[in-house]
């Protein structure tokens, strides 16, 4: 090939590309636009690494499940185990050791989440918007995009409405109550009323269903894994069946086929880096949870908390109540992925009668989550050497209905 | 590969028509009856239809030789050939844009950074390869004759699986062949029957270089893409203008215009010569937008159209048989040879493959 | 009583820095938009793809505007911004919205070139930048649209000046490969009206 040769051809494609370019001619970006724009990746950058647990909306749903399995019979409140060694720290600031005691905190920054309270959507720099689904909102998705998933109910029926990026809602569809997302919140998953999944993709003009429906009497969603459904992912499914045996699924665009790979009784969670947490025991009087990663790694399992969910990096894991009871959680853990004893403990007790519904990952060593104590409701940061510190302060409430609800999943893992 | 039956006359035809006059243009256009005649025949009788590209049952694979590569890369990868039976042969290391089997074998022209490269693989493995003066593969329609253009404007083709090789008379100003008309070989025989004859574009002319020895110019149409057993052509009819589109047509041998379209490019006859392929667009790994298979007096069979995107992608259409065309696909995460029928019926030619690389890993053949 | 410049309040220079940055910066943005954006719709290949990238590139700029601004180098920076910006949504292989036969490349289709001299070998030539793989086709926009060298072709995309001549001497053999028609110099000059 000549240079002469390259030279005419040089010549063209110069030509060629320049009035192909053109064609934006017309366009242009304001600088408010620009800032939106920069302000949304601010606060994916600041909430780096967050990966929310996303563990079912409904607080109702994971210890209906487990209560049908241990005959509902209530155990009282584990408020004799002794405190596991914490590494709180000895600010008096803090409340004692091992007591999940939220009634007096410091107050820190607010959340590095968004989240609704009281119906209104509360954004990461402080400012707050009206929600604009047709339906009440139960919880809700950031996608990576900025694109927003809502899960809204109206009486017993639940629903799914997509919000664009642009504002706009995509028409409510008819699902079951549920809603989970991937490490990098490109995917959400939900499952229609006849137990199929289906996923929507950043992006996606519209969701489609995954894999085959899930047989069962009891569906929830487990984990998300993958990070593009249109080349890879899967959705875990845990089941029951009428006998109340327990049997997760994975749910993949090939189809849908029991999980039996890690004998677990549900999938709880699975990191980005493949390690998987989930139920292996259930008794009448408790339960045993294990993680269990591939190769070498050799996991662990521990009877005295339920594991629920991974750190976004994948080193920690958020603990709560080896035994639910209907009410909410009364204890919140925090264990390490090498296993052993938990990085700190904290339980409510007779005196400091706390519980949670359910607690996020907010970054890779706090999580957040709305508590109740003495008839008030605040946003509690707790990190992993166990301190406390309100995101939000304390409102009035009653206990059967939290003013806060956590975006699932958090801000998009990485940018 | 089984040869069509000789059909012989029309070359014989343009063979005669151009010995009776010399500098006679053979393929002068007709004067349509009426403007609107022709271009009326055109015009979809229904609007196309959007390819159907999800949850495709999986066919048998395809019916003519195509390469596949489990790494491809930008100018390289691990080719290697699929032939209709099964069997495989391990290709160069090359990536061929232009090919097409021969013998046991294939015959293929790479981009190199030297220049177009010239490639015979016989069926044995063993590489034949030369640097040649251009662009541009051409292929006769019952497979037996490869023709390129090499130096000094001269045709070359290969016959015979590779066992005969011939140049043909010069043509000045060519640029690439674009086709090559002829059955079996192109040893001139009996003035009745054998030869064959090579079209080649140049800039603003065609012009056909025969194994009789005749190089002439024909026209008035630019650019040629195709020749069927029948001597009909699809050629350029017009350019484009500020106010048109380019206008492409079918010309018989006698010269008349059958029909023409402004819609499409009309890339290439069926193997039986009966159906058109028209595309929008003239390069044959773009991805396709809107396309059609056209009847032989212009009526649209069925068009579809296909909506390109970051991971979709439909290019490398090809004709399988007269009722088939195989194209190669991206969708859903997953790369794949489809087989879309005249009928409407989609389907994917063998299983496809899920991999995440923007670079195709399937080539389909010129035929 | 009104605060003297040096009693301002740290909340009003604050205030005040910000209005400067943002003023230079609105400079900047007005004065280069409109040669990014034409950058990346030969990136991408569609409107709102590039304008979504060129979105995304300023605002990237606009977090580090104070580290940079004075740094004089402000064009490479943002080129590479967007060119990494558009690799990294590929390679993170999250699908943006797809799009139905955008609207301009219809336009395209239905419209024929103003230019009626290029006869459509460039219609051609475009489709054919666009079947490129993602690197070899950012090289070709860098060389070829904004005419930057090698070196400088290199400094963008974080690669070598040999890969840079590579990815450009394949690119071209490709192109051509892909379009026979294109003009071959050695038949042009005697190309005959006959």
């Amino acid at each position: 090939m000549n240079e002469h040769e390259n030279d005419e051809l040089a010549t063209r494609l110069t030509r060629t590309l320049t009035d192909q370019a053109d064609v934006m001619a017309g366009s242009s970006l304001a600088l408010a636009t620009v800032q939106g724009r920069a302000r949304r990746i601010r606060r994916r950058r600041a909430a780096t690494a967050v990966v929310a647990a996303a563990a079912a909306v409904a607080v109702v749903v994971p210890t209906v499940a487990l209560a049908s399995h241990t005959g509902g019979r209530p155990e009282p409140a584990p408020a004799t185990q002794t405190p596991s060694r914490t590494l709180t720290t000895t600010d008096p600031a803090q409340p004692k050791a091992g007591v999940l005691d939220v009634s007096d905190l410091p107050t820190g920054a607010p959340p590095a989440l968004e989240y609704l309270r009281s119906g209104r959507l509360h954004f990461i720099d402080g400012g707050s918007g009206t929600v604009n689904t047709q339906h009440t909102p139960v919880a809700f998705l950031d996608m990576y995009d900025g694109s927003r998933v809502w899960q809204t109910s109206q009486g017993s029926a639940s629903y799914i409405e997509i919000q664009d990026t642009d504002g706009t809602f995509h028409e409510p569809v008819r699902t079951s109550l549920g809603l989970r997302t991937n490490p990098g919140h490109t995917i959400a998953a939900w499952l229609t009323t006849s137990g199929q999944v289906v996923v929507w993709e950043a992006g996606a003009t519209d969701p489609r269903p995954l894999g085959d429906p899930v047989p069962g009497s009891e569906l929830t969603l487990g984990a998300v894994s993958g990070n593009d459904c249109s080349l890879a992912c899967t959705v875990y499914v845990n089941t029951a069946d009428a006998q109340g045996n327990l049997q997760p699924w994975e749910v993949t665009d090939s189809g849908s086929q029991p999980a039996r790979d890690g004998s677990y009784l549900t999938v709880a969670d699975v990191a980005s880096n493949g390690l998987t947490i989930g139920l292996d025991k259930i008794s009448d009087s408790g339960s045993c949870s294990k993680l269990l990663g591939g190769g070498e790694f050799q996991g662990f399992s521990t009877c005295r908390n339920t594991l629920v969910s991974f750190s976004p990096d994948g080193r920690l894991v958020l603990a709560d109540p080896a035994y639910h009871d209907g009410i909410g959680n009364g204890e919140i853990a925090m264990y390490r992925t090498d296993g052993g004893d938990p990085l700190f403990q904290r339980h409510s007790t007779e005196s400091a009668q706390s519980f949670y519904p359910e607690a996020r990952w907010e970054d890779a060593t706090h999580v957040l989550a709305p508590v109740f104590q003495d008839g008030q409701w605040s946003i509690v940061r707790i990190g992993s050497d166990g301190s406390m510190e309100y995101a939000v302060a304390p409102v009035p409430g009653t206990d059967a209905n939290s003013p806060f609800v956590l975006a699932t999943g958090g801000t998009a893992y990485g940018d | 590969m089984k040869p069509h039956r000789s059909r012989s006359l029309p070359v014989a035809a343009l063979a005669l028509a151009l010995l009776a006059a010399p500098g006679t243009t053979a393929y002068a256009v007709e004067r349509p009856h009426t403007h609107d005649e022709y271009v009326a025949r055109t015009a979809d009788a229904t609007a196309p239809g959007p390819l159907p590209v999800s949850g495709l049952p999986v066919g048998d694979p395809p019916k003519i030789a195509f390469a596949f590569a489990s790494k491809p890369e930008f100018g390289g990868g691990n080719w290697r050939l699929h032939r209709p039976d099964g069997s495989t042969l391990r290709l160069t290391r090359l990536t061929w844009s232009t090919w097409a089997p021969m013998g046991d074998g294939a015959i293929g022209m790479a981009g190199t950074e030297a220049g177009p490269e010239l490639q015979r693989v016989t069926g044995t493995g063993r590489v034949h390869t030369r640097i040649v003066a251009h662009f541009g593969l051409a292929v006769s329609p019952d497979h037996e004759i490869v023709g390129w253009l090499g130096d000094h404007g001269a045709p070359h083709v290969v016959e015979g699986g590779g066992a005969r090789h011939l140049t043909l008379p010069p043509v000045p100003h060519g640029r690439t062949v674009a086709t090559i008309q002829g059955t079996a070989t192109c040893e001139a025989q009996t003035p009745e029957g054998g030869g064959c004859t090579v079209f080649v574009n140049g800039a603003r002319r065609v012009r056909v270089s025969t194994s009789h020895g005749i190089v002439d110019t024909i026209g008035p149409m630019p650019e040629v893409s195709d020749v069927n057993q029948h001597g009909r052509v699809t050629g350029l009819v017009s350019r484009r203008t500020p106010d048109s589109r380019a206008c492409w047509g079918v010309l018989r041998a006698g010269g008349h215009r059958v029909f023409r379209t402004c819609d499409y490019y009309l890339a290439s006859f069926s193997p039986a010569g009966r159906r058109v392929l028209a595309e929008r667009s003239q390069v044959r790994w773009a991805s396709v937008r809107r396309f059609a298979v056209l009847a032989r007096d212009g009526r649209v069979v069925r068009s579809w159209t296909f909506d390109p995107g970051a991971r979709r992608s439909l290019s490398q259409l090809t004709w399988e048989d007269d009722r088939h065309l195989l194209g190669v696909l991206r969708a859903h995460g997953r790369w794949g040879l489809v087989r879309i029928g005249t009928d409407g019926t989609v389907e994917y030619a063998g299983d496809p493959v899920a991999t995440t690389d923007e670079l195709t890993p399937y080539s389909l053949p010129l035929r | 009583m009104d605060p003297t410049p040096e009693h301002q309040t740290g909340t009003t220079a604050v205030a005040d820095r910000r209005q400067t940055r943002d003023a230079d910066f609105a400079a900047y943005l007005a004065a280069r938009q409109p040669s990014l954006l034409r950058t990346a719709y030969l990136l991408t290949g569609n409107r709102h793809d590039a304008e979504d990238l060129v979105q995304n590139a300023f605002a990237k700029l606009y977090l580090s505007w104070d580290k940079v601004r004075n740094q004089g180098s402000i064009d490479g920076y943002v080129r590479r911004i967007l060119v990494n910006e558009h690799n990294s949504l590929w390679r993170r292989a999250w699908k943006k919205r797809e799009h139905i036969a955008d609207d301009e490349t219809l336009h395209r289709l239905d419209r024929p070139h103003h230019d009626a001299q290029h006869d459509g070998v460039d219609a051609a030539l475009w489709d054919v930048v666009q079947t490129l793989p993602r690197k070899a086709r950012a090289v070709v926009v860098l060389r070829y649209y904004e005419e930057m060298s090698e070196a400088e072709t290199a400094a963008v995309l974080g690669i070598s000046v040999g890969t840079v001549k590579s990815q450009t001497s394949r690119a071209l053999a490709t192109l051509r490969d892909r379009t026979p028609q294109t003009l071959n110099p050695r038949s042009r000059e005697e190309d005959d009206l006959s």
